[in-house]
């Protein structure tokens, strides 16, 4: 059985390398391996990926923003600092909860961080009783240096009574 | 100081009137649907750390599915008192919520020369989303 399955699997590999190109083999290859890693960055227990881990840090998706931010000196003189962001919005009906959502990053260990809470905001409209609210995430370039980050996602809590939207 | 010493924009009124602000320092206004972060922007791709980022505010916006967008934009008041409209330079929505991001570059109105900021809102022209 075993045996077979071992025949089996080195066909496939015979046909692959005879039909596809070397650039083809090796977008495979990395896909294949970007895969592994993705499947290693797990969301934390009771926590689900709203926002899937993603090696491109920086860029818009849905109602969220991943950015790289000037985070100002502390003393005069000294140079401003990049400092990586996540900007979260979310909105929904009167009555109805928002989820809890944080900001995840991980380096090339795979050591996950969570970043902090920096500041945010809610209203509710007037008209609808509908309401909004804005969050900005930091990761302190102390916790994590914007260079030694490898992965970004968000993560939102599970049981929430919020919108899932994205 | 009184909000009249800010005249908005002809087919403008003021969504939340300006008020004192320090460019450099993050901090967040909201009312009515609407909740403006004022932050330091990205900094100039290639800048060696000591130059200074754009002023950035974002404006989400939202109350559920269906509700009415409403045209706004941030509006900054440097120490000299010249007005300057931020210029949008991205965006997001979802469901129930979305966003828009503006900036104003530092060449136009350095970090540390801004002094209040205002969000306007168009008086007509708003259109419904989503």
């Amino acid at each position: 059985m075993l045996n077979r399955a071992a025949q089996s699997q080195e066909s496939i590999v015979t046909d692959t390398a005879t039909t596809q190109t070397p650039f083809a083999a090796t977008l495979r290859r990395i896909e294949e391996l970007e895969r592994l890693v993705e499947e290693t960055l797990a969301p934390e227990a009771g926590w689900k990926w709203w926002r899937e881990p993603s090696d491109r840090i920086g860029g818009i998706q849905g109602p969220s923003h991943v950015l790289t931010l000037g985070w100002p000196p502390e003393e005069d003189g000294d140079e401003w600092a990049p400092c990586l962001a996540v900007y979260v919005t979310q909105g929904g009906e009167e009555g109805v909860a928002p989820a809890d959502r944080r900001a995840v990053a991980f380096d090339r260990e795979g050591v996950r961080y969570v970043f902090e809470g920096c500041i945010h905001g809610r209203a509710d409209r007037e008209d609808s009783g509908g309401w909004v609210e804005a969050r900005l995430f930091r990761l302190p370039p102390e916790t994590l240096a914007r260079a030694d980050v490898a992965y970004v996602g968000i993560e939102e809590k599970l049981g929430a009574a919020g919108s899932t939207d994205g | 100081m009184a909000t009249h010493a800010f005249p908005p924009a002809d087919g403008w009124q003021w969504h939340i009137a300006p008020a004192e602000c320090d460019g450099r320092a993050t901090a967040v206004t909201a009312s009515d649907g609407v909740v403006a972060h004022v932050m330091p922007g990205q900094l100039p791709l290639g800048a060696d750390g000591a130059v200074a980022p754009p002023v950035a505010v974002y404006i989400a916006q939202g109350g559920g599915e269906g509700y009415t967008k409403r045209e706004l934009r941030p509006v900054c008041y440097g120490r000299d008192g010249e007005r300057h409209a931020l210029s949008s330079g991205c965006g997001g929505s979802g469901k129930g919520a979305g966003f828009s991001g503006f900036h104003v570059e530092p060449d136009a109105l350095h970090i540390d020369a801004v002094a209040f900021l205002g969000i306007e809102v168009k008086v007509s022209g708003g259109a419904d989303v989503e």
